[in-house]
């Protein structure tokens, strides 16, 4: 039996989780540059599913699709080292500014174009954005079926997958047929490691516009070792409508932004003593917020 | 009836009486006698009812393709769903079909005007879809100012319920799912499903507190 093709669609976010004092600037802005930019967490859950996958079918293969710009290539290299097959990124200055709709109009065309798969695989939700849209957007404009909150998979062949996901009070086991799309729950298991021998093997894994920029003679690298090459995809490539893409193909508009200055405003602080204790005490019971 | 339904009733019955339109609510699943009982009273003009004994189980095609033939054929301004996990499941799907806007976990809806310099444009009664960003460092407000349904979700527990009338009055409309469903909305079905009981319900609680590790015994 061939082995299925998967795609897992992973997405480089700058590192909200650990905003530190740098990060924040006194007016409130988000200082991107002191972000660490990383693979979303709920990503690398979803590539270690597709791992899974691949280990339990014989013959399958795993490809990282991204978009973002140039400097994405680093989540494919990522996923490559922990066993990926090969990646694209999906980078043209047309997708800047899109919304969730344009997004998944763009990564639905770029998985068309790269041919048939069975299988995609998806983090539940950025940690940038927190919506959770992108993965079931990308279902209903390839018009597949979706299984959100993935947890385990529990079974799969070439046609059909059994599945238990993480519902908010409770888990559910579903089964359905491929090709379809599954989101990953940060619950499921965590991505394994880096392989030394995969680390290895694709430590010069570059894009073309990489390379040029270094100065390097593309060419002759990628002919004798083509699997060096993270392949860049354009909206032209994947034959994308630039209406649908960008700030034009989002029907939803940042209005405004507003800073969240974090102070202690309407804190206070009670001293560590008995007659500290006792006065805070005696006022939360007098404004019956106790007792 | 799950409480983030009734609390987006209460506040669509107030952006309904901004707007001067009616609050409509969507059912759907099995056996759904006398629920909008449970519904007129937060100020429902009307309750669509979606019934079948296939849909006693939340499941995404077949409620999708409800949702959006409806959604076609009474075109509504606004669509708020719960934040849970179904409404994060569906809101997306439904979403993406209509080629309609989505804003994920709002924590305030309001209604305001809006103005497009670039395309000398502007709206007089939009929805701000207000929500932090950036991992809670920032607070955005969203529009959707073309495309209809604006569609919002909000998580349980962020806005109020409250009984308009115990005695307010709207109308039933009832579904032909036939129209709607389809045998491939059914590829996915369910094989096993494990409900956990909630023990402590917090969004119900006037007071919460909290105590870290070093609180020590009392």
């Amino acid at each position: 039996m061939s082995g299925l093709k998967i795609i897992v669609l992973a997405k480089q976010v700058p590192d909200t989780r650990n905003v530190g004092k740098d990060a924040m600037k006194a007016d409130g802005t988000v200082n991107r540059g002191a972000l660490p930019a990383i693979f979303n967490p709920e990503d690398l859950n979803a590539l270690e599913q597709a791992l899974r996958i691949k280990d339990r079918v014989a013959g399958s293969t795993v490809t990282v699709l991204t978009m973002g710009p140039g400097r994405a290539a680093e989540v494919i290299r990522e996923g490559l080292y922990r066993g990926a097959d090969n990646g694209y990124l999906l980078t043209d200055r047309a997708f800047a500014g899109s919304d969730t709709l344009a997004t998944s109009y763009a990564i639905s065309k770029a998985i068309e174009k790269t041919g048939p798969y069975d299988i995609i695989v998806a983090g539940r939700q950025a940690i940038d954005g927190d919506t959770a849209q992108v993965g079931p957007q990308v279902a209903e404009k390839l018009s597949l079926p979706q299984i959100t909150y993935t947890e385990e998979v529990l079974e799969i062949s070439k046609k059909k997958i059994k599945i238990r996901r993480r519902l908010e009070r409770g888990v559910e086991e579903v089964s359905g047929k491929l090709p379809c799309v599954i989101t990953v729950n940060a619950s499921a298991p965590e991505c394994r490691p880096r392989h030394a021998k995969q680390t290895m093997k694709f430590k010069y894994a570059k894009t073309v516009t990489e390379l040029q920029a270094a100065n390097e003679d593309y060419i002759t690298v990628f002919e004798n070792k083509p699997y060096l090459q993270i392949e860049e995809l354009s909206v032209k490539d994947v034959g994308a409508d630039a209406e649908l893409l960008g700030l034009s193909g989002s029907p939803t508009k940042v209005k405004g932004i507003e800073n969240v200055v974090l102070e202690a405003k309407e804190s206070r602080k009670v001293e560590n003593t008995d007659a500290g204790i006792e006065e805070m005490i005696k006022e939360l019971i007098e404004n019956h917020t106790i007792g | 009836m799950a409480d983030v339904s009734l609390e987006l009733l209460t506040k669509g019955r107030q952006l309904a009486n901004q707007l001067k339109t009616k609050l409509e609510a969507v059912v759907i699943g099995k056996d759904l006698k006398g629920i909008e009982n449970q519904i007129f009273p937060y100020g429902t003009d009307v309750v669509y009812k979606a019934e079948d004994k296939r849909l006693e189980h939340y499941l995404t095609l077949p409620y999708t393709s409800i949702i959006t033939d409806l959604f076609k054929e009474t075109k509504p301004e606004i669509a708020l769903l719960g934040a849970t996990s179904q409404g994060r499941d569906l809101g997306p799907r439904v979403s993406s079909k209509l080629k309609s806007g989505l804003t994920a976990d709002c924590t305030s809806l309001e209604i305001g005007p809006h103005e497009d310099k670039k395309a000398g444009k502007t709206y007089e009664q939009l929805l701000y879809q207000i929500r932090p960003a950036f991992g809670g460092n920032i607070i955005a407000t969203i529009i959707n100012p073309e495309h209809r349904p604006q569609m919002a979700t909000v998580r349980e527990g962020v806005m109020k319920k409250e009984i308009v009338d115990t005695a307010y009055k709207g109308e039933v409309k009832n579904i032909d799912v036939s129209k709607s469903l389809k045998d491939e909305d059914f590829v996915i079905s369910i094989v096993e499903r494990h409900m956990e009981k909630r023990n402590v319900n917090l969004t119900g609680s006037q007071v919460s507190i909290a105590g870290g590790y070093g609180m020590g015994s009392p």
